[in-house]
């Protein structure tokens, strides 16, 4: 729907929207302190409306309608404001290490090291970006794959390591509950492997026998008692979140979201 | 579904207009009952024993973005820092999504003046840390086995890393209370924590924390929407099995067409 | 603290040692272990390729390879982008690599790619393209924009060539040029070809999914909706399918150690149980004065 603006009107654009948002934020700033909570209220009402008449609005044949163009730019709204916060974010953290290191606070070695990895992946990304060349590349890969990639790698795999520790220590049949969990928890992970299958591919792959083979109960398991109570939750879930984007929408509370109710 | 189906459009409205009503009827005084959930009344022992140790309260909202569940989950725990400040606690809140911090920065600092504690308030206390799922899980990890917080807080949306920061926390004694949307984290959590709350209780807390008439009726429309969604499925289920696919049709054609489409083609077992 | 007491509370380095020799040992001495049993979401996977591939029709489409995952999820998700390929290039079936969640998705599954295709005899642009990363937050439109004009919405390709003008792209304009979708995640990224790709089309797209075993249990109802027509689960997803494949790799390598680590911990949690319960009944025969 807009087109991205080319030339020396960027700049135009750019200054005009700073000077747009800086009258905005001065008017705010001059409204009455009672008149800032409905304030608040009418333009999320206006902003979650916008929203909920897209969705609900009956479409014509190509499946849009009269506010369906709207929808990519309000998305692309949302993503700039995401960028900003990224900044903050950025800001938040370099002042919090800033600070430990200025204050030689116990363990300000790791702000030292955080500074050194946040420059290093930033200038090594920017020059791989815009002075491509073999060397720069390698330093950026060195970064990215021999760095980066591993330790994702390495912080995913550390889970099999608490999974361990979390069923050995929290799997133990205290309860009749406890011990269900525990059976079905038994059968799901001897039909999950191939060394578990063994165990009953004597079994019939066929006819009545084999619905006693551990895989066809881990499925059984898994298909007619996980799925439905998984569905039942997310039915929960689905209402909860409802509930609550009805509540925040309509501004029920009174307040700020979290606030006292007046 | 890009936009609204017919069906979407009656069962939306209706249900949203059942929960509206019953928060304005709870509003208007009605009194309401809620049932004891074990997980949220061991939050004012998890505090309490916090401060008793002499060690901060560690508490965060997963990775998500700024949405219902990240905004319910900081409501969550702003009552949980109301409780801390009341005891005069510390409550540190790493977060993972920039636009959240300063919402959630906001949230603590006012949960400290309503508890009349805003001298104790640090905005360093809630930090960013990183867009990254495990530069996230590392950091908390680093902040749990630095400041050994005597009790965790973990509520909102997770993924692998939950395991990542509940073991730690279990692994240095300190009693911990989660609660997420996240289905297949739950058992993750379960395994590694002391109390977890399950499903739409995760919507039910601020309620059952606060007491307060709007969240209470909130909580009432939300279980008479169930009740009706409950009604539906079994209806549904008696008229498939009776024979009456209509039913099934009317909300949902195009699969039905996809899955036969399936069974025509040639080579096709599943 | 007693002998059964102490195999309560065996200690977390020792449990996590046992762990990497489970893991470990029968990847590097490739241990004997049965063939894994295909189950039923794989089966209609392979199946449902194997459909598109007999399609006079649909075996001209593209299929998108949705790679959203990073080098986390490796193990299982890169197993299964290589196992999948596999079978796509041996039916000679054209597809696009594409990705939303993580830019490294892009880049692995290329590698792979590249890794396989002169077994196949596959070319990049001819037989194959890789449409690149986009980030997550432009996903929804990108994908919905795709449904009027693939070209349009992606625009160039990694090395930066217009889509028009790249050979396998020819005649692929919208939702109703493509075969299938195949999504490669370990994160919450189905819902978008779900919810805004799936049924666009004149005739509904079909969606096969690559889940991480954790994720696995949550798409089972995707199944039995018809929104999805396969699912392989984690890394013993793909051992399964390389079954079916008759060429056994990693995965099948890969399904001996997680057969082992499963066998570990059905062995502690047996052994932690056994002594609880030896350890109790010692205590109450032990007492004094105790009531039996």
């Amino acid at each position: 729907m807009f087109r991205p603006v080319q030339g020396p009107a960027v700049w135009g654009y750019i200054i005009g929207a700073l000077v747009a948002s800086g009258v905005i934020f001065f008017l705010l700033t001059l409204i009455p302190g009672r008149f800032r909570k409905p304030l608040i209220a009418l333009i999320t009402f206006l902003a979650g409306l916008f929203y909920a008449l897209e969705f609900f609005w009956p479409t014509g044949r190509d499946d849009t309608n009269f506010l369906t163009p709207f929808i990519d730019p309000a998305g692309q709204m949302a993503q700039v404001l995401q960028a900003f916060a990224l900044g903050l974010g950025v800001y938040s953290l370099v002042s919090v290490h800033l600070r430990s290191i200025a204050r030689q606070r116990s363990g300000w070695g790791f702000s030292v090291v955080l500074f050194a990895a946040l420059f290093a992946i930033a200038i090594s990304g920017l020059l791989n970006a815009y002075r491509p060349n073999r060397y720069n590349q390698n330093v950026f890969n060195f970064f990215f794959v021999g760095g980066l990639q591993a330790l994702d790698s390495t912080m995913f795999s550390i889970i099999a390591f608490y999974i361990v520790s979390a069923a050995y220590r929290a799997f133990r049949i205290r309860s009749v509950e406890a011990t269900i969990l525990l059976s079905s928890a038994f059968i799901v992970m001897l039909g999950q492997v191939a060394l578990g299958q063994a165990l009953t591919n004597w079994l019939p792959a066929e006819g009545f026998g084999a619905n006693l083979r551990v895989e066809n109960i881990r499925t059984w398991i898994l298909t007619r008692v996980n799925s439905p109570a998984v569905l039942a939750v997310d039915f929960g879930l689905g209402m909860g979140a409802l509930a609550t984007a009805l509540r925040l929408w309509l501004s029920l509370e009174r307040g700020s979201y979290f606030d006292r109710e007046l | 579904m890009e936009h609204a189906t017919w069906p979407a459009r009656i069962v939306l409205i209706v249900f949203s207009a059942i929960i509206v009503a019953a928060v304005l009827s709870a509003q208007r005084g009605r009194k309401l009952f809620i049932r004891r959930i074990p997980g949220l009344t061991a939050i004012d022992e998890a505090v309490g024993r916090a401060t008793e140790m002499g060690r901060p309260i560690l508490s965060s909202v997963g990775l998500g973005g700024i949405d219902i569940i990240t905004l319910q989950a900081l409501a969550i725990i702003s009552s949980v820092a109301q409780t801390a400040a009341r005891y005069g606690n510390r409550v540190l809140l790493p977060i993972a999504d920039p636009v959240v911090l300063p919402v959630a920065e906001d949230a603590l600092r006012e949960a400290y003046t309503a508890a009349g504690r805003s001298d104790i308030f640090h905005a360093e206390d809630v930090s960013f840390l990183s867009e990254r799922q495990f530069a996230y899980a590392a950091g908390v990890a680093g902040i749990i086995n630095r400041e050994k917080p005597a009790s965790l807080f973990l509520f909102g949306t997770f993924f692998a890393e939950s395991l990542i920061i509940a073991e730690n926390g279990n692994r240095i004694g300190a009693i911990q209370v989660a609660g997420t949307p996240s289905t297949t984290q739950i058992p993750f959590f379960i395994a590694s924590c002391d109390y977890v709350i399950i499903g739409d209780e995760f919507y039910a807390a601020t309620a059952y924390l606060t007491r307060q008439p709007t969240l209470l009726g909130s909580l009432v429309g939300q279980d008479i929407v169930k009740g009706i969604l409950l009604a539906l499925v079994v209806l549904g289920v008696l008229l498939l099995s009776f024979g009456q696919p209509a039913v099934f049709n009317f909300f949902e054609d195009k699969n039905l067409a996809l899955m036969q489409y399936f069974r025509k083609m040639p080579g096709t077992g599943g | 603290m007693g002998f059964f007491d102490r195999l309560q509370n065996i200690d977390r380095r020792v449990l996590y040692l046992l762990l990497i020799l489970a893991v470990g040992l029968p990847l590097i001495f490739s241990a004997p272990v049965p063939a894994p049993a295909v189950l039923p979401p794989t089966r209609s996977f392979y199946d449902t390729v194997e459909a598109l591939a007999n399609d006079p029709v649909r075996r001209n489409k593209l299929v998108i390879l949705s790679a959203n995952f990073s080098s986390s999820t490796a193990a299982e998700s890169l197993t299964q982008t290589d196992t999948v390929m596999r079978h796509l290039m041996r039916r000679k079936l054209k597809f696009a690599i594409f990705d939303f969640v993580d830019p490294q998705g892009r880049e692995l599954a290329q590698q792979t790619a590249e890794k396989l295709q002169n077994q196949y005899g596959y070319v990049y642009g001819r037989d194959y393209v890789n449409w690149g990363y986009r980030p997550v937050g432009a996903a929804v439109p990108t994908v919905k924009a795709m449904v009027r004009d693939i070209p349009a919405a992606i625009g160039r390709d990694i090395t930066n060539t217009p889509l028009t003008e790249i050979p396998v792209m020819e005649g692929v304009k919208g939702v109703n040029d493509i075969a299938a979708v195949i999504e490669v995640t370990g994160s919450a990224s189905l819902p978008v070809w779900i919810g805004y790709f799936q049924r666009t089309g004149r005739e509904p797209v079909p969606t096969l999914f690559c889940t991480t075993a954790v994720q696995g249990p949550e798409a089972f109802p995707l199944l039995k909706s018809g929104q999805l027509q396969g699912m392989l689960v984690g890394l013993q997803g793909a051992a399964e399918y390389e079954v079916l494949l008759k060429e056994p790799g990693f995965a099948t390598r890969g399904s001996a150690s997680l057969s082992y680590a499963h066998f570990l911990i059905l062995a502690l949690i047996i052994l932690g149980n056994v002594s609880m319960l030896l350890s109790r009944s010692r205590s109450s025969g032990s007492g004094t004065g105790g009531t039996r």
